[in-house]
């Protein structure tokens, strides 16, 4: 088939014609280039967190100032904020002491050190409500990645990146984020996620699926409390995340599955607490069998 | 004017759009209209899908990257690019009516509500339908009345060119 082209480059036509195919191989490459970038995303790759890190570094001062003002109420909601994490850390250090438990509980936030912070930027809204934050506390202030993120009523997320003003936090209740928890006064272990865990249901708007990995039995209305992870990174143990709200027990599985109300309501954050704890220097008192 | 500062005032605009729309939520707007899919359609009606996917692809950068930003880098920037190829299809020479935007935006926002949508099934998470439609109506909304705003200033910014 013979084809006749336009002689490049001749007359008003002809270089608009060039600059038009320029423009469109330009946006060819730069959508063949943002696909890579998903690809290797998606495939664990986290080239591109320096970029993440610099756009944050230069846009986190300029969302601190559009986000709301410091006043006498946010203050006071961050005094709760932090009062209320000391008073619940007690009350389980209580717990433990009258438990058999209380032999390896170690206070988890002696010496820490808990990070006022206000939400200055709430993310696109997911289908099912916003997954990520911006806190106007940042690497000058001490926070580190993977960090506990609490509000008063319990486990509001963990820091998933830091710029030096601002971070940016992971919501308990976003699909990515799964944690490890305790349900109940018996503290069966379960892991509690924002997309179906493995096993269990498609929870409801708002809520959490919850799956238990051991055997045990949960009921509507237990409590359900962060597990802990080595080095209190990224959970803190025993910050509340909170109600079971359904179990259901499937025939052929182990053990139950449920949905869990959260303790916090993303949709109306305003004051968190960075925790940051000093993590445990001093050895464990050795128990010895003696008789 | 030259075209480059007219450039400058466009990145801008999506940037200010950007900042806007993360920085609502903080203050407890229930439902936050797509502002940057708004301005995105508005440049595709007026140049067509290259222009549109192009815009579509930097303001979805801008998204990906404003903090908090999004947790799969790239994924919103070609949602917004598809959107906004999209939109350009819809292109007219003439005026464009308030309607004809609304379905045109309509239609956009449901390709990037869509891939929300599509994303979430996958993984098994939660998705509140109702919210969605809430969102992608009152986006079309909205674009119907800025958009004749953004075409006035684009006009505006054509005639100072050409006296």
């Amino acid at each position: 088939m013979h084809v006749r082209r336009a002689p490049p480059g001749r007359g008003h036509t002809g270089s608009r014609r060039g600059r038009s195919a320029r423009s469109r191989r330009l946006l060819t490459v730069a959508l063949a280039v943002t696909a890579v970038v998903v690809v290797v995303g998606a495939s664990g790759g986290s080239a591109l967190e320096p970029v993440r890190g610099a756009a944050a570094a230069a846009l986190g001062p300029l969302e601190r100032l559009l986000g709301p003002r410091a006043d006498e109420v946010s203050a006071a909601r961050a005094e709760q904020t932090v009062l209320a994490t000391r008073l619940a850390a007690a009350q389980r250090e209580v717990a433990a002491l009258h438990g058999s438990a209380g032999i390896l509980e170690i206070p988890a936030l002696a010496g820490a050190r808990l990070v006022p912070a206000r939400v200055v930027a709430v993310g696109a809204p997911g289908p099912s409500g916003p997954e990520r934050v911006t806190i106007d506390a940042g690497s000058r202030d001490g926070v580190e990645v993977d960090r506990t993120v609490v509000a008063a009523q319990g486990l509001v997320g963990r820091v998933v990146s830091v710029a030096p003003w601002t971070s940016d936090v992971l919501l308990v209740g976003s699909a990515d984020l799964a944690v490890g928890v305790r349900v109940g006064p018996r503290g069966v272990l379960g892991e509690a996620s924002g997309s179906a865990v493995p096993g269990g249901v498609r929870p409801a708007p708002g809520r959490l699926s919850l799956a238990l990995v051991e055997r045990g039995s949960a009921s509507v209305g237990d409590v359900v409390t962060t597990l802990g992870s080595v080095g209190d990174r990224p959970y803190l143990p025993g910050i509340a995340v909170g109600t079971v709200s359904t179990v259901h027990t499937e025939v052929g599985r182990l053990a139950p599955t449920g949905t869990v109300v959260p303790a916090v309501d993303p949709t109306s954050l305003d004051v968190v607490a960075v925790v940051l704890t000093a993590g445990r220097s001093a050895p464990r008192p050795v128990a010895t069998g003696s008789g | 004017m030259t075209a480059r500062v007219a450039l400058v005032l466009r990145a801008l605009a999506v940037l200010g759009a950007v900042l806007l729309v993360v920085t609502a939520g903080v203050h407890h707007v229930p439902v936050v209209p797509d502002l940057v899919l708004v301005l995105v359609v508005a440049w595709a009606l007026l140049r067509g899908p290259v222009v549109g996917a192009a815009v579509g692809l930097a303001a979805g950068w801008l998204l990906d990257l404003v903090p908090p930003g999004s947790s799969h880098l790239g994924v919103l920037a070609l949602t917004y690019a598809a959107a906004g190829a999209l939109a350009g299809r819809a292109r007219v020479e003439g005026r464009v009516a308030a309607p004809r935007v609304a379905v045109v935006a309509l239609g956009a926002s449901a390709v990037v509500e869509g891939v929300g949508v599509l994303s979430a099934l996958v993984v098994g998470a939660p998705v509140d339908l109702g919210a969605v439609g809430v969102q992608c109506v009152l986006t079309a909304t909205v674009a119907a009345v800025v958009v004749p705003l953004v075409v006035a200033a684009e006009r505006g910014l054509v005639r100072r060119k050409f006296g």
